[in-house]
């Protein structure tokens, strides 16, 4: 959709960006990150050409926006800034109107079309189309902001900081909002902000910039668990992902190698893999890894004592056990500890293969690396 | 009660010079704003204009509007067009400043977001940044209208007319009531501009943007705009009427002259009193302008066909605008201005008429009788110990005082030169010992001064002679024979009394010249 070719930006002696590139998929929302002076800003600014490239190109659907008018290109795409961007001598509707009335457009559609989008960012019409900006709260002229933006319908949209001058409930809220728009219309939003907890919150992907360069463009998940150097970890802070637990997964926590057994072993001989591993619990599965049932160590020693010595796993093991999938966060999975009043859960991927295995005690290790300074997740990867 | 009878008496012509003044203030501001808004957009988009551009506006600013007027005369002419002209070029440094700053003030953001939305440069300019910097453009326009209603009163320095024509002449003639009649309507219509503009300052600035006292601004608003649409409507009325009533006027006119005459009271009359003649007497519709400063300014008036004819005085004409020194021979005096204006200048110069207005130094009889002073002679002998208070030209001429020095030698204590009426005030206040005066003066008479005696023949002779451009009197021969007619019954002692009449009784200059003729029999 978007696509930066090689761009490089010098204000005199001053190279703001260096050999830039960088490709923003339709529908993704993109934000741009970094400490003021990194750029991100002057990237925005290059796709609707308010700064030009001092070399470099920047394709939008492939073709090449300098060859293209420049009031159309603009038009195509809405611009959002900190609320000095609304004009304070129009009222509401005359700043959606703006662009929709200088492209002629037919007088009864905007009007229907102002009503939609002040509808769709929770504003009453009646009550405010014909306020004056500054007779409106900051969260509001940030909503009325964002419907301009929308006001011609365009593929892309850029936002620079719109939300950096509000108080964290307003903004909390309005990036909600944004999140709710994003998963209805799937536009394509490139987001400039300063602000990692809300790149995370809001990103599909963040770039990563620092002195002119891009330091890693990834999904938020990867960049939290893989900063690609000692900046981005730094920038994106330590134990930052404790803030979205969401992005902790099962796969990142889990035993990989839980110690298992085959269906047809003997109890004595579970017993003796469970001593001799350290475990209380055995995974039983059959020979591709299929898992099949559980079988503790309190059941078995139970069972020593009232089965006859030839008996099997498979007769005793349980099989209607509690289990997580691999991408299963570790929210689910405490939820299922919790539940089901299990100190075990394995994980199994859909297909029913073993995968891991989550159980209280890792859990209790996981969780106090975010008290006790050490490193652990993603580590093993 | 003297003052409302003067109001009474003359509402008519208060009213249309105030008409006058409004309109030219309008024309002016209006140019004014055309130009200097346009230039202070400019200079924003070109920076390095800025400097200049604001330099030399303020140049103008700083130059006296005096010289200004003085500098556009030789280039304009007299009348309206030079007066508006100068008043636009005084106007234009708040409207520029103003408009600069305007939009140099707006949000730079605003702006790029202007541009990041789709906007054209113009639709920028005309959507959001003339919109947001128009109440401190408004505020420049409004300095600039009730600066200008002041500044339009110098337009009747060169014949511009407006409310400065009263105010003038009510000066040369030391009439309060008249200055007071031109400086009240032009201070209340400076109130009345100021509050307007302060009306529509407040409409253009974005609800958004002011500072509410008011309640409820929108309610405020309906209110600015019907004072404003009433004004504009009686505005318009009154120019429409202007303008219809002056239509009428020019379709009875047929070929149209313009009798010119400087400011003082005795021009003032000659002015008039050609004007009825020729008018009664031919088919000739008549403009006057009257109170056209001092001589360099009719005689630059007339060799640019401002003014078709005014009347001069031989020993002006003789020393001060060909340069001669100053002799005391009638005749010579008389054949060598003849002669010289022709080649010169091709303006023909008729017959002298019969009084000779020249200098002479007056004192009044306290300081008379204290020296004894009978002559100019007496007089030189006490003159170090005593101030003058001439008029600037009697300084500056070589007929007048730097001649007197030489042949009486003549050295007074200190000159505060000043303009021709409050010389007398000075006089009486005791500021001064002794003014220079016109033979003819009626304010000689008003103020009851002594005439020295010009006991050398120094001051060469002054007497009035009709100056006409040559076409006109190649296609109206007949005016030489009436211009003589009159010339010859005006005598010293009919010229002094005329000014005495208008001087110290007050009469208006017109109604005296027209009573005159009709007494004379001439129309």
């Amino acid at each position: 959709m978007i696509k930066f070719q090689n761009i490089n930006k010098s204000f005199g002696r001053n190279d703001v960006l260096k050999d830039i590139s960088l490709t923003i998929r339709k529908g993704d929302l993109v934000t741009i990150i970094g400490a003021s002076g990194c750029g991100k800003t002057t990237m925005l600014k290059m796709i609707n050409r308010l700064i030009k490239p001092t070399s470099g190109n920047i394709l939008i659907n492939g073709e090449n926006i300098r060859d293209k008018d420049v009031i159309e290109l603009r038009r195509g795409m809405g611009y959002v800034i900190q609320q000095t961007g609304l004009f304070s001598h129009m009222t509401v509707r005359e700043n959606i109107e703006i662009i929709p009335k200088l492209s002629k457009s037919n007088p009864e559609q905007i009007q229907k079309h102002t009503l939609e989008l002040m509808d769709m960012v929770g504003m009453n019409p009646d009550m405010y189309l014909d306020r004056y900006p500054t007779e409106l709260s900051g969260g509001q002229q940030q909503r009325i902001g964002v419907a301009r933006a929308f006001a011609t319908d365009p593929e892309i949209i850029l936002m620079d900081e719109p939300f950096s001058a509000l108080d964290p409930i307003t903004r909390t809220q309005l990036q909600d909002e944004l999140l709710g728009l994003q998963n209805t219309l799937n536009k394509t939003i490139v987001f400039v902000t300063h602000d990692m907890d809300e790149a995370v919150k809001i990103a599909d992907k963040i770039c990563i910039m620092s002195q002119g360069h891009i330091l890693q463009y990834d999904t938020p998940e990867q960049i939290l668990k893989n900063p690609c150097n000692d900046f981005v970890a730094s920038f994106v802070g330590k134990n930052r992902i404790w803030a979205s637990p969401d992005l902790i997964k099962a796969k990142d926590i889990m035993i990989d190698r839980p110690v298992c057994c085959g269906p047809e072993l003997s109890l004595r001989k579970g017993v003796e893999r469970m001593r001799f591993a350290n475990v209380d619990s055995l995974m039983v599965t059959d020979r591709h890894r299929k898992m099949l049932g559980i079988v503790r160590a309190k059941d078995l020693y139970f069972l020593l004592d009232h089965h006859k010595p030839g008996a099997t796993i498979a007769q005793v093991m349980d099989t209607d056990f509690p289990h997580a999938t691999p991408e299963d966060s570790i929210i689910d999975v405490l939820s299922i500890v919790e539940g089901h009043n299990v100190s075990t859960v394995p994980i199994l991927s859909p297909e029913g293969l073993l995968q891991g295995l989550i159980t209280r005690s890792s859990l209790m290790t996981t969780l106090s690396h975010q008290f006790l300074d050490t490193e652990i997740i993603g580590g093993s990867e | 009660m003297g003052f409302i009878n003067y109001l009474i008496d003359s509402r008519a012509q208060i009213f249309s010079l105030l008409l006058e003044h409004v309109q030219l203030t309008a024309i002016a501001v209006g140019m004014a704003v055309l130009v200097g808004v346009p230039l202070g957009i400019l200079i924003c988009y070109i920076k390095k204009a800025s400097k200049p551009v604001l330099g030399v506006a303020n140049v103008i600013q700083a130059v006296p509007s005096m010289a200004l007027l003085g500098f556009a005369i030789p280039i304009l002419g007299i009348g309206t067009i030079p007066a508006v002209v100068v008043v636009v070029l005084y106007s234009l440094l708040p409207i520029i400043k103003n408009t600069f700053a305007g939009i140099q003030g707006i949000n730079p953001e605003m702006v790029e977001a202007a541009q990041g939305i789709g906007m054209s440069r113009f639709q920028v300019l005309h959507k959001v940044q003339i919109p947001q910097a128009l109440p401190v453009i408004m505020a420049g326009v409004r300095i600039s209208a009730v600066t200008a209603v002041g500044l339009m009163t110098m337009a009747a320095f060169i014949g511009g007319g407006g409310l400065g024509f009263l105010v003038f002449s009510g000066i040369r003639t030391v009439d309060n009531y008249q200055i007071t009649a031109g400086a009240l309507p032009a201070c209340l219509l400076a109130l009345l501009v100021d509050f307007l503009f302060s009306v529509i300052e407040k409409l253009v600035t974005p609800i958004s943007l002011q500072d509410t006292g008011h309640k409820n601004p929108r309610k405020a608003r309906k209110t600015q705009k019907a004072i404003l649409g009433v004004t504009a409507v009686i505005l318009a009325g009154l120019f429409l009427w202007n303008g219809v009533s002056s239509a009428i006027s020019n379709s009875r006119a047929g070929e149209t002259i313009t009798v010119g005459g400087k400011d003082f009271t005795e021009q003032v009359i000659l002015c008039h009193m050609v004007s009825d003649l020729i008018e009664e007497n031919t088919d000739l519709t008549v403009k006057r302008s009257p109170q056209l400063g001092g001589a360099q300014v009719c005689m630059s008036a007339i060799e640019k066909g401002e003014i078709d004819l005014f009347v001069d005085y031989t020993g002006t004409c003789y020393a001060d605008t060909l340069g001669y020194t100053p002799i005391s021979d009638v005749e010579e005096v008389y054949q060598t201005v003849v002669k010289d204006f022709d080649e010169k200048y091709d303006l023909k110069v008729l017959n002298q008429m019969a009084f000779n207005n020249t200098y002479t130094l007056a004192v009044k009889p306290e300081t008379a009788e204290e020296y004894n002073l009978k002559t100019l002679s007496d007089l030189s002998k006490v003159s170090k110990n005593l101030v003058i208070s001439p008029t600037l030209e009697f300084t500056k001429r070589i007929d007048c005082l730097p001649g007197l020095k030489e042949t009486y030698n003549m050295n007074f204590k200190k000159v505060i030169a000043m303009d021709s009426s409050p010389r007398y005030i000075a006089l009486m206040n005791n500021e001064s010992d002794a003014v220079d005066a016109f033979s003819t003066d009626g304010l000689l008479k008003k103020f009851g001064l002594v005439v020295l005696e010009d006991d050398k023949n120094f001051f060469p002779p002054y007497y009035a002679v009709p100056v006409i451009r040559s076409d006109l009197l190649a296609a109206h021969p007949e005016l030489e024979e009436l211009l003589t007619q009159l010339g010859d019954t005006l005598t010293e002692d009919v010229m002094i009394d005329l000014n005495y009449q208008v001087d110290e009784e007050g009469k208006d200059p017109q109604t005296v010249a027209k009573d005159y003729l009709v007494a004379q029999g001439l129309i």
